[in-house]
C-alpha cells in the first residue's frame, strides 16, 4: 500500500506538542510509529498532521519514585530497553517479560511503551502486564496532568489530546510473571497472561483470548490462598462465563478458555518459584 | 556440513567445488541491488490494476469518465482497449490426454485475457488499469472506476468444482475438467491391492499454499517509437521465454522488436517463471502514451494474482505384505488449477506430482490418476518442491500407515524397500527413469545422524517434561534438470528446454560468461564464475558473469526446478573445454610443437616434458585477440557457445528425520531437531547450496506447521496478506543437521543434480509423520496440515479429526 500524505512537525516541547494535538484537526502522535505507520500504509488509520514527540527528554527515563514504592518508566522507554532494565527486572519481572514477548527485535528497539499501552485494536503485550501490577498511566493534556488506572486505560480510549507521559508501576519484587502463545503471524499473543502473587492474594490478568485485557477478578477469587496447582488454576477458568473468551483467526473459545488457564498456572508457578528463591 | 558420505571422487583440487562467498549477497543484503521497483526511468507514469472484489460474477459495465477526470490520471484502459491483443498462452498442458483450456487464436491452449471484460473469476481478477503521473494518483483513480457485477455462484474446491451443478468457469472447458490424466498401470496396481495381504488408505488435503518472495513482482515496459522497439523491465526468471511468449503469442510483434531485462530479481520460490497480464499491459500501455510505464506490486496483491502452490485432494492406497514388503501404490488426486491455467500450471499439478509419488521405494505396482480442475481462486503455478512434495507427502504418510497397521518399525519398512543400487538406471512404472542413487548408504547415514536409536529413551525423557516426543522419516526423489527438451514435449510442454552458455575471453585475459538462466537469488555469477575458472585452470576473480538480459545473453530457459546448475552450468563447462581445445590447438602454433605435445594445465600451455616452453592464459588470449600467426583452420579471438540438451532429468534424493515435542497441554508442536542427508550428486559451491537446504527445510516446515491460503465461501482470500498468512521465522526453526551424499548423475559433464529446492519435498511429511508418532498411543492417524495447536490439542481430548 501507499502510504497517505500528511505533515509532520518536530515540536521542542511536551507544551508545543499538546498545542499541537489539541489544536490540529486529525494531529497524531508519533513516538516508535510501530502501529500508527503501518496503519497509515493499509489504510486503517488517518492523520493530517504527525507531532513527533521522539525527542521529548521528560518523556524519558526508569526509576523510583521519591517515596521509593513505585518505579516510573517513561512513555518513550523502548520496549528493548524495559526488557533488560536491572530496575524493571527486579521489581516488576512481568512487564520486562512482556516486552521481550513483543514482535522482533526491531520492532522493540522502534517500539515504546506508550504506544504499546495505547496501540487501540491491538492485542498487545503491556497492558495485561500493567493490569497485573496494578499500574497507573500518568497523562498530560491540554488540561494539566492526570493519573490514570491501568485498568481504565485498558477499557477505552486514551482522552482526546493528551500524551502518556510514564507508567508508575508499584515495585513488586519477583513475585510476577508474564507467559505468552504468540501469533505465527503476527507475534500478537494468541493469548497472553500477566501475575502477580500479592499479600492479599493473585493479580491475573489476560489478553488475546480475551475481547481486551481484563483483570479477571473471578479468578483471583477462587484461587486466593492457593495453592495454583494447574488443576485447581483450570477449574477457576472453567467457572468464568464461556463468552468472555473470544474465537478468532481459526481459534475457538472452548480453546481459548483453556489455554489460558494453562499459561496462567504456568505464570504462577513460575512466580512462586521466583518468591521462593 | 559434516564429511561427504557418498561413494563419488571427491571433486579436484580446482575452485569448482570449494565454498567461495556468494558475490551477489552482499549487495542484497545492504539493499543496495537494483529490482524492477528501482528502475526509474525519465518520463515513467505509473499503472495501478483494479483487481476484482468478487471471485465470480459477469461484467454488466465499467464506468471509467470519473476516474479519467482526477487529477494525474493518463489513461484508463479496459478490455475494449485491447481487442487486438492475444490472451495469454498456457504452455505446459497435461502430457498426452485429452485437455480443454479457454481458446488462444492460435489454436494453441489459452490461459487469460490480458483484462478481463465479460467475467471475473477470482478475486484480483485483473479489469482495469489507471495510469498517472504518480503511483499514490494511479491507485487513487482505482477507487473512481464503477463496475457493475451480476454475481455468478463460487467454486474454491477441485472436487467440488466437478461435481454436477458445479458453477461453471470456462465456456471451453466442460464440467471445469482441464485434463483426466494417468499414469503407471491401474489393472496391475487394482489387482495387487485386491490381492494384499495388507492395505492402508488415506484421505490427504495437500492444502494450498502462498508462494512469498521477498520482492513482489514488478514491470516497467519501455516503447522506443523511433525503432519501433519495446523494452521489458520484470521481475523474471527467464527473460527469453517472456520474450517469445509475449512477443509472438501475445502481442504479435516481430521477436526482435522485444527485449526483456530482469534485473536483481528478490526471490521466486517458482512464482516469477510465468506470464502476467501486467507485462503486456505496461508495454502496450507504454506505446499508447508514449512513455515508460512502471507497475510494482504490493504484498496483498501478490497473493491475490502471482501462481500459489500445491493444493491437492488425494485419495490415496498402498498394499503391502504382512513382513513389511509394499507391493502396490495407488493414488486419486483432484488438483486445484485456479480459475486460469498458469502458463505451467497443468504440468506441475499432473506429470511432476503423479509420476513422483513411489519415491525412492522399488514398487511392482503403481498408478496414479489426477482430475485438474478449474476454481474461483488464484490460479496455480510452481511453489518450491512443487508437485513432488506433494508425492513425497503421500507416499511418506502411507509408509508410516503401513508400518503402524503391520507393526513394524517405519524405518524398518523404509529401508527394505529402497530401490536397491544395482537396479539403477531404475524405472519406477510411473514414467521416471532414475538416473543414479545409493539410497540405502543416504538412508543409513541419516539414520544414524539423527540418533534414531535413542528415540525411544528420549520419548521416555520428553514425557517427564509433559511433553509427548515423535519422531518422523520422510525420503524423497524429486526429479531435476528440465530437461531433456523431446522428453519434455512428451510431457505437454509446448518449446524447448535446454540451457546455453557463452564465454568470451577477453584481450587482456579476463573471461565473461554469459548464461541463458537468470539467477533469482541463487548466487550464479559465484558458481558460474567457478565452473568456467575451474575448466579454464584461471582465478575465479578475473570471471565475470551476466545473465538475465535477452540482448546480452544467448537464448535460454531460465532458472526453475533447481536447473541451472545441472543445464546452465554443464553449458559453461562445455564451453569453457571448447575454449580449452581451441587453445591447445593454437598453442601447438604458438610453441611451435605437434598438437599431441601440448599439454594444457593450470592455466596455461606448454611443451610435453618441457614446461620453459610455454604460454600463460593471459599471452594467449592477446596472442588469439591478435590473430597474427594463425593458420586458416583456427578462427582468431575466443568465443565459443553451447546449447545443453541432456539425455534425460536428474533425480537428487534424500532422508530427512524430524523430531517434534507436543505439549501435552496447549498441543502446540516443536520441532526439536531435524536431520537431513541430501544427495544432489557433485555440488559446485557447498556454501550456497547450504543456504538453499536450510531455506527448503524451513519452507518446508512452513506448511507443516503454519502455511495455509484460505479462501471463504465467497472465494475471498482470507489470509492476503502476512499478519494473516504466517511464514516460518528464525525462531520457529531448529538448528539444522545436515549432511550429504554424493552420486553423480551421468546425464551431464558436471555429475550435477538439481539442489535449490530439493529440500523443501520432504519435511511436511517428516513433521505430519512425527507428530502422529508423538499421538500414535490416543489411536491417531492422520492429521491435516498445517498442524495447528488446537488440532492437536482435539486429537490428545480423543476427539476425531
Amino acid at each position: 500500500m501507499i502510504l497517505a500524505e500528511f505533515d509532520y512537525v518536530r515540536p521542542a516541547g511536551l507544551d508545543e506538542a499538546l498545542a499541537l494535538l489539541s489544536g490540529t484537526r486529525g494531529a497524531k502522535a508519533l513516538a516508535g510509529g510501530q502501529s500508527l505507520l503501518p496503519d497509515l500504509r493499509s489504510g486503517a488509520d488517518r492523520a493530517g498532521l504527525l507531532v513527533d514527540i521522539r525527542r521529548l527528554a521528560e518523556l524519558r527515563g526508569i526509576g523510583r519514585t521519591t517515596d521509593g514504592t513505585r518505579l516510573r518508566i517513561g512513555a518513550l522507554t523502548t520496549l528493548a530497553e524495559l526488557a533488560t532494565d536491572p530496575l524493571v527486572l527486579a521489581e516488576a519481572p512481568e512487564l520486562a517479560a512482556a516486552a521481550r514477548a513483543n514482535g522482533d527485535p526491531q520492532v522493540r528497539n522502534l517500539g515504546t511503551i506508550g504506544g504499546n499501552l495505547l496501540a487501540a485494536g491491538r492485542a498487545t503485550d503491556l497492558p495485561v502486564a500493567a493490569l497485573a501490577a496494578d499500574a497507573v498511566a500518568e497523562l498530560a493534556g491540554p488540561d494539566g496532568r492526570s493519573t490514570v488506572p491501568a485498568e481504565e486505560l485498558a477499557a477505552g480510549p486514551a482522552p482526546a489530546g493528551s500524551v502518556l507521559t510514564a507508567l508508575l508501576v508499584p515495585a513488586a519484587g519477583p513475585a510476577a510473571a508474564f507467559e505468552k502463545t504468540a501469533d505465527r503471524a503476527t507475534r500478537y499473543p494468541v493469548c497472553a497472561t500477566a501475575v502477580r502473587i500479592t499479600p492479599g492474594g493473585p493479580r491475573i490478568a489476560v489478553t488475546g483470548a480475551t475481547s481486551r485485557a481484563l483483570r479477571l477478578r473471578g479468578v483471583e477469587d477462587r484461587l486466593r490462598g492457593g495453592p495454583y496447582g494447574t488443576d485447581a488454576v483450570l477449574a477457576a477458568f472453567r467457572a468464568e462465563p464461556r463468552e468472555l473468551f473470544v474465537p478468532g483467526r481459526g481459534t475457538s473459545a472452548e480453546y481459548l478458555g483453556h489455554l489460558v488457564g494453562v499459561l496462567t498456572a504456568r505464570a504462577l508457578h513460575r512466580a512462586e518459584q521466583a518468591l521462593a528463591r | 556440513m559434516t564429511a561427504v558420505t557418498g561413494e563419488a571422487p571427491a571433486v579436484g583440487d580446482g575452485v569448482l567445488g570449494q565454498p567461495l562467498d556468494s558475490r551477489e549477497d552482499p549487495q542484497l543484503l545492504r539493499g543496495e541491488a537494483t529490482y524492477v521497483a528501482d528502475i526509474d526511468l525519465p518520463g515513467t507514469a505509473h499503472m495501478a490494476i483494479l483487481g476484482s472484489p468478487v471471485a465470480h460474477a459477469k461484467i454488466l459495465s465499467i464506468e471509467t469518465k470519473a476516474a479519467e477526470q482526477l487529477p494525474g490520471v493518463l489513461k484508463v484502459a479496459t478490455a475494449a482497449d485491447f481487442t487486438d491483443v492475444m490472451p495469454l498462452p498456457c504452455i505446459w498442458i497435461p502430457g498426452g490426454v485429452e485437455s480443454h483450456f479457454p481458446p488462444h487464436p492460435y489454436g494453441l491452449p489459452g490461459a487469460r485475457p490480458v483484462l478481463t471484460g465479460d467475467t471475473v473469476r477470482h478475486v484480483g481478477d485483473p479489469i482495469a488499469v489507471v495510469v498517472a503521473e504518480t503511483p499514490r494518483q494511479a491507485a487513487a483513480a482505482l477507487a473512481a472506476i464503477a463496475v457493475e457485477y451480476e454475481p455468478l455462484p463460487v467454486v474454491t474446491r477441485a472436487d467440488e468444482a466437478l461435481a454436477a451443478g458445479a458453477p461453471q468457469l470456462h465456456e471451453a472447458v466442460p464440467g471445469n475438467l482441464n485434463a483426466y490424466w494417468t499414469c503407471g498401470d491401474k489393472d496391475r496396481a487394482d489387482a495387487a491391492i485386491a490381492a494384499a495381504e495388507v492395505t492402508v488408505e488415506l484421505d490427504l488435503v495437500n492444502q494450498r499454499t502462498i508462494n512469498s518472495p521477498i520482492e513482489p513482482r514488478g514491470a516497467v515496459g519501455d516503447y522506443d517509437a523511433t525503432t519501433g522497439e519495446y523494452t521489458l523491465y520484470a521481475s523474471t526468471q527467464g527473460p527469453h521465454n517472456h520474450r517469445f511468449l509475449l512477443s509472438a503469442l501475445v502481442l504479435g510483434i516481430p521477436f526482435n522488436k522485444l527485449r526483456v531485462i530482469a534485473p536483481t530479481v528478490g526471490g521466486s520460490f517458482g512464482t516469477k517463471g510465468y506470464l502476467y497480464p501486467d507485462m503486456a499491459l505496461v508495454l502496450l500501455l507504454s506505446k499508447a502514451l508514449g512513455r515508460p510505464v512502471k507497475w510494482v506490486d504490493t504484498r496483498t496483491g501478490l497473493m491475490n494474482s502471482t501462481v500459489q502452490g500445491r493444493d491437492h485432494r488425494q485419495h490415496v492406497t498402498l498394499a503391502g505384505t504382512r513382513d513389511g514388503r509394499i507391493t502396490a501404490v495407488r493414488c486419486t488426486s483432484y488438483a486445484n488449477l485456479g480459475a486460469y491455467p498458469s502458463t505451467i500450471g497443468p504440468g506441475v499439478a499432473t506429470a511432476l506430482m503423479g509420476r513422483s509419488i513411489s519415491g525412492m521405494y522399488d514398487i511392482d505396482a503403481a498408478f496414479c490418476e489426477v482430475y485438474a480442475a478449474f476454481t474461483n481462486t488464484v490460479s496455480l503455478g510452481a511453489q518450491r518442491g512443487s508437485g513432488r512434495a506433494e508425492a513425497a507427502f503421500l507416499m511418506e504418510r502411507l509408509v508410516d500407515r503401513y508400518a503402524s497397521e503391520i507393526g513394524m518399525d517405519p524405518a524398518a519398512v523404509r529401508r527394505r524397500n529402497l530401490v536397491p543400487k544395482e537396479k539403477f538406471p531404475y524405472d519406477n512404472g510411473l514414467g521416471w527413469t532414475y538416473d543414479s542413487g545409493n539410497y540405502r548408504l543416504n538412508f543409513d547415514r541419516a539414520i544414524e545422524l539423527s540418533g534414531y536409536a535413542d528415540m525411544p529413551a528420549r520419548k521416555a525423557e520428553a514425557r517427564t517434561r509433559g511433553k509427548r516426543l515423535g519422531v518422523g522419516l520422510a525420503t524423497y526423489v524429486a526429479i531435476c534438470g528440465v530437461g531433456p527438451s523431446t522428453r519434455m514435449s512428451r510431457e505437454g510442454m509446448l518449446g524447448g528446454t535446454w540451457e546455453s552458455a557463452n564465454i568470451r575471453v577477453h584481450p587482456t585475459g579476463e573471461v565473461t560468461v554469459i548464461v541463458g538462466s537468470a539467477s533469482t537469488g541463487q548466487s550464479h555469477g559465484t558458481v558460474f564464475a567457478q565452473v568456467a575458472a575451474d575448466e579454464l585452470g584461471i582465478d575465479p576473480d578475473t570471471v565475470q558473469v551476466l545473465e538475465g538480459d535477452t540482448q546480452k545473453a544467448p537464448y535460454g530457459q531460465g532458472t526453475y526446478g533447481s536447473r541451472s546448475y545441472s543445464m546452465a552450468a554443464p553449458a559453461v563447462a562445455l564451453t569453457a573445454r571448447k575454449i580449452k581445445s581451441k587453445l591447445i590447438r593454437a598453442g601447438a602454433v604458438f610453441l611451435g610443437v605437434p598438437e599431441d605435445k601440448v599439454v594444457y594445465e593450470g592455466g596455461r600451455v606448454h611443451e610435453e616434458g618441457n614446461e620453459e616452453n610455454s604460454k600463460t592464459f593471459a599471452e594467449l588470449a592477446m596472442a588469439m585477440w591478435y590473430g597474427w600467426g594463425l593458420p586458416a583452420e583456427i578462427e582468431p579471438a575466443l568465443d565459443e557457445t553451447t546449447h545443453f540438451d541432456p539425455p534425460d532429468f536428474n533425480y537428487p534424493f534424500g532422508t530427512h528425520v524430524a523430531v517434534v515435542e507436543i505439549d501435552e497441554l496447549t498441543g502446540e508442536t516443536e520441532v526439536v531437531s531435524y536431520t537431513a542427508v541430501d544427495d544432489a550428486g557433485h555440488i559446485g559451491n557447498p556454501k550456497i547450496v547450504l543456504g538453499q537446504i536450510e531455506g527448503s527445510i524451513t519452507h518446508g516446515l512452513g506448511q507443516a506447521l503454519m502455511e495455509a491460503a484460505v479462501y471463504d465461501e465467497q472465494g475471498l482470500l482470507v489470509s492476503s496478506d502476512l499478519t494473516r498468512y504466517a511464514l516460518p521465522r528464525a525462531a520457529d526453526v531448529p538448528f539444522f543437521t545436515l549432511d550429504k551424499t554424493v552420486t553423480p548423475s551421468p546425464h551431464n559433464p558436471l555429475g550435477a543434480k538439481g539442489a535449490g529446492e530439493i529440500a523443501t519435498v520432504p519435511p511436511a511429511a517428516a513433521v505430519v509423520n512425527a507428530v502422529v508418532d508423538a499421538l500414535s498411543d490416543l489411536g491417531v492417524q492422520h492429521i491435516d496440515m498445517p498442524v495447528t495447536p488446537e488440532k492437536v490439542w482435539r486429537r490428545l481430548r480423543g476427539e476425531a479429526q
